[in-house]
């Protein structure tokens, strides 16, 4: 024994207070609940509370009464040509950026892994763009492509090249976009494939070396799968962040011009704010609710993110 | 100071059952060992002691009282953990000094038992160090201390030298083993190291499979192994296993026949012998049991290993550390009969075999 | 031999400048926008029309600070902004630590960990938009339009799952025994939660906090649809408002602007080591 427990210090053995054996028992519960009931009253609340609104007339009047149309607002949205052309415009807006992004930013990475590794400095550098307020790229951007004193022009200028209305213009408003999402996002897939390849194992490289493999063999049969759960990742953040473009839009074409960069954001927001027609709002809302519900479990289900 | 008592306790996680029926009393000051291979559910017994794990059913004490709702805090326990669990955040010093000040020890005291054990375990000139500042065998002793600076009722260790390097291993062993005489502080010990098990405990409980195949002595695990899985877990290198059949007493197996097992009859049986008790001879020898060629020789330094290929399985014995044969030579093999095991391979019990000598 | 070792390095070489070349490239791409904006912000507005454009500022003036932060509310937006992003972290990291914690180390019955962290993880993918609608319409029924503490619940919404998911992350790689180890030694699983993990996983507590905190700020659509005075607008509505179908404000959105960069750029170089995890919400780990 030691010579200090002449003066004892065993704990008698109790089970614990009342509320300290609760507590404990239901802590697993009590650790969580705060979470799930904001998330709850945050999220499934006004899904449900949407989708009342979507089956009702709602006037801009507050006084009037909502008026009941069943499926009307859906019904809506099959002739709706905008909102057509909303749909398209993200597809085609969410696949181009997010394509350019994943080539520009994988390529990127394979070529400067080496290199670059220990630039920790250089590399947060690098990062800044996507971590900007998007409403201050948005600004940057309309800047530079502001047609009479924008940078663009001017190098196009110099180049000898047509000057051009570029977000102004029909033709380039999207390219325009595309551009500046690209410039503020690459980054990432660039940072995620960075990582990846940070971690990829050596031993099946230097086997791979050893059993005569030419580097665009070892590229397709080692980093590509290696990297395959973080490109999941990548994509599946990119693409939900794509369909979600709002800032960029609004404050470079406002939708413009001709409809040509009307997003879906852009135009739910138009039909509930500036024409105040909440209850097709909402239907639209439902919409992408359910796309990008499908989408995501889809993909996280695939990819086995969950875990 | 205390005694554990299992009643009938069984542990499930989800389907699979990790402890089954569980029943074993742990003596007042006894340094019990449980020894079993990964997964036999030796570290959910202890955990469930320490109120880590909850027994799905049946009742665990310590002493006369029933510990099963008791929250950890409560049970006055110990733990020393596989990979020492130190508090990376907290010097020396405090990692030594959280249980007290968990329980609100007076200063003075505090300063005084850390000092103490501090000196024990011959850490006192690096209280202030960090746990990554620190040696494996050093941090192994800080997790120690900070074990004993509070006596527990029982000490639990739950592998506590798998991490250490192989000679460190064997003097913390020695000094593990003076403690707890020292102490005298009743400790579960879970391991899956049979040499710790054997030079360690009191008694040994040997486990598989969520149940006690034997619980004993380490002599009496190791000379009367009552199972074929004892048989084969006990004992580097291991038990010589050989299967036949005995036919009205008479044990048979390709290129061995022996005899004494009364009268009885098993379709299918298996013959344990150790390394030890079975010895190389000349292939002349007209004594030998067996003549089979070697198959590999391997000198240990003490001993040679000498397994030889006996009827596509390996026999190994223990030889001389001068013995001098070659891999394909023939030689002859002389088996202590008294010293052999007869199990039933269907209910894995051994069977009383007695030799005619 | 000779030959071969001799091209092999040749081409080494070829491969180390092109990559120098090319983070060359990068880097003025990435920061020239920046600093276009930085140096509009000191121009007087002759200037920022100057073709062909002034590279550096000839004239550098303060001007259109004082017009942004004196003449016009923009500090007040300021304020806004950090007033609605403190709270939003505070309250999104406070719970979503509690959260992350549980999930990283308690069973549930029926697989309910995996559906919950599931589930939390896919309300972070909603668009804004959608959730916007019955959050007006919620805001305006308890009168709680144009206020601080609507964007603050708003903004919870979408911080609350990504500070669980990253919390999560970062006590899954404590290793269990030091919070098994805490509560033999005599404290309660709140107190080993309290004493042990939460102090080691604090880097990433911080870490997140500034994800948080840069989340909030940079937020737009939200704070559109639910602000309407400068009494609760943040900066970048500020922002968004000089930006007329008849007039941009070209010198002081500017300035408002890179104000408004500058300590997120502060922020990021604070969190370099975390970025990687944080912005795939704990699933890489950088």
């Amino acid at each position: 024994m030691l010579e200090s427990d002449k003066g004892t210090l065993t704990t008698p053995p109790r089970m614990g207070g009342g509320l300290e054996r609760w507590a404990e028992r239901h802590l697993r519960i009590l650790m969580l609940a705060p979470t799930v009931l904001i998330l709850l009253a945050l999220t499934i609340f006004p899904s449900l509370y949407m989708f009342y609104a979507a089956v009702h007339k709602i006037s801009p009047n507050p006084d009037l009464p909502w008026q009941f149309v069943g499926p009307g607002n859906f019904a809506r949205l099959l002739s709706d040509t905008q909102f057509h052309v909303a749909l398209r415009n993200t597809a085609v807006f969410t696949i181009a950026a997010v394509t350019i992004e994943f080539l520009l930013g994988l390529g990127l990475a394979l070529l400067l892994d080496r290199f670059i590794r220990r630039l920790t400095f250089l590399k947060t550098v690098l990062m800044i763009p996507m971590m900007l307020p998007p409403i201050a790229v948005a600004i940057t951007w309309k800047i530079i492509y502001e047609p009479q004193f924008g940078v663009l022009n001017e190098i196009m200028f110099r180049l000898g090249l047509p000057l051009q209305a570029w977000a102004g213009d029909v033709n380039l408003a999207m390219f325009s976009i595309i551009v500046a999402d690209v410039w503020q996002w690459t980054p990432f897939i660039f940072l995620l494939m960075l990582a990846g390849l940070a971690s990829l194992p050596v031993e099946p490289y230097e086997a791979a070396v050893l059993d005569g493999a030419s580097s665009w063999r070892q590229f397709w049969d080692l980093t590509l799968p290696f990297l395959k759960p973080v490109i999941a990742i990548a994509l599946l953040l990119r693409v939900m962040d794509a369909l979600r473009l709002f800032d960029l839009v609004f404050i470079l074409t406002g939708g413009g011009p001709a409809d040509r960069t009307k997003v879906l954001s852009l135009y739910i927001y138009q039909v509930a704010y500036r024409f105040a027609d909440t209850g097709y709002a909402a239907a639209i809302s439902l919409f992408v609710l359910f796309v990008t519900i499908v989408l995501s479990t889809w993909f996280m289900k695939r990819m086995r993110l969950a875990e | 100071m205390a005694s554990v008592r299992f009643d009938n306790v069984t542990k499930k996680f989800g389907e699979f059952v990790a402890v089954h029926d569980f029943n074993l009393e742990i003596r007042d000051k006894e340094f019990l060992v449980l020894l079993g291979p990964s997964g036999c559910g030796k570290t959910t017994t202890m955990r469930m002691v320490a109120g880590l794990e909850e027994a799905t059913s049946g009742d665990i004490y310590i002493d006369a009282d029933r510990i099963n709702d008791v929250l950890p805090k409560y049970r006055d326990v110990a733990m020393v953990f596989q990979s020492y669990a130190l508090y990376p955040h907290l010097s020396v010093e405090d990692n030594i000094g959280y249980p007290l000040k968990i329980r609100k020890v007076p200063p003075e005291e505090y300063k005084r038992r850390i000092t103490e054990v501090a000196r024990r375990v011959e850490l006192d000139t690096m209280l202030k160090r960090l746990p990554k500042e620190l040696s494996g065998g050093q941090r192994q002793r800080v997790a120690l201390a900070r074990a004993i600076v509070r006596t527990p009722r029982v000490f639990l260790m739950d592998e506590p030298l798998s991490n250490l390097d192989a000679k460190l291993r064997t003097q913390m062993r020695a000094e593990l083993k003076h403690l707890q005489h020292e102490l005298q502080v009743t400790t579960i010990y879970v391991t899956h190291d049979q040499i710790e098990a054997m030079t360690l405990a009191h008694r040994v409980a040997v486990m598989n499979k969520g149940v006690i195949e034997q619980l004993g002595t380490p002599r009496e695990i190791y000379n009367d192994p009552r199972t074929l899985f004892v048989a084969g877990f006990i004992g580097s290198p291991a038990m010589n296993l050989i299967p036949g059949e005995v036919k009205d007493g008479v044990f048979v197996s390709a290129g061995l026949r022996v005899g004494g097992a009364g009268h009885v009859s098993i379709p299918r049986a298996v013959l344990g012998v150790r390394p030890e008790d079975v010895h190389a001879a000349s292939a002349e020898d007209p004594d030998v049991n067996l003549v089979a060629p070697i198959y590999s020789v391997e000198l240990t330094g003490e001993n040679t290993l000498v397994s030889l290929q006996l009827g596509g399985r390996l026999m190994t014995l223990r030889a001389d550390k001068n013995f001098a044969g070659q891999i394909d030579q023939r030689v002859g093999v002389k088996v202590e009969t008294d010293r052999m095991f007869l199990f039933d391979a269907e209910t894995e019990r051994r069977v009383d075999f007695q030799t005619n000598r | 031999m000779a030959t071969i070792r001799t091209r092999s390095r040749r081409r080494e070489m070829l491969l180390r400048l092109s990559a120098y070349l090319v983070i060359l490239v990068a880097l003025v791409l990435t920061l020239f926008p920046v600093y276009w904006i930085a140096a509009n912000s000191f121009k007087f507005d002759i200037d920022i029309f100057a073709v062909p454009p002034e590279w550096l500022p000839r004239n550098p003036t303060l001007k259109h600070y004082e017009e942004a932060f004196i003449e016009r509310p923009f500090l007040r937006y300021a304020l806004n902004s950090l007033l609605v992003a403190a709270g939003t972290t505070i309250v999104s990291v406070a719970f979503g630590t509690m959260a992350g914690y549980a999930l990283a180390r308690f069973s549930y019955p029926w697989q309910w960990r995996k559906q919950v962290s599931f589930w939390i993880l896919s309300t972070r993918m909603m668009p804004p938009i959608v959730s916007i609608i019955p959050l007006y319409l919620f805001f305006n029924y308890f009168e709680m339009l144009n206020t601080k503490s609507a964007l603050i619940i708003a903004y919870t919404a979408f911080n609350l799952p990504f500070a669980t998911w990253m919390m999560k992350s970062y006590f899954q790689d404590l290793p269990v025994e030091l919070e098994e180890a805490a509560m033999v030694d005599g404290d309660t699983r709140w107190g080993a939660f309290l004493h042990v993990a939460l102090p080691l996983a604090r880097p990433g507590l911080a870490a997140t906090a500034i994800f948080c905190l840069i989340i909030s700020w940079n937020e737009f659509l939200l704070s559109l649809i639910i602000t309407l005075t400068e009494q609760s607008q943040t900066l970048p509505i500020g922002i968004a408002g000089r930006v007329t179908q008849y007039k941009t404000h070209w010198g002081e959105i500017s300035a408002a602007g890179f104000m408004a960069c500058v300590p997120i750029v502060i922020f990021a170089f604070i969190v370099q080591k975390h970025l990687v995890r944080g912005l795939s919400l704990g699933a890489v780990k950088g």
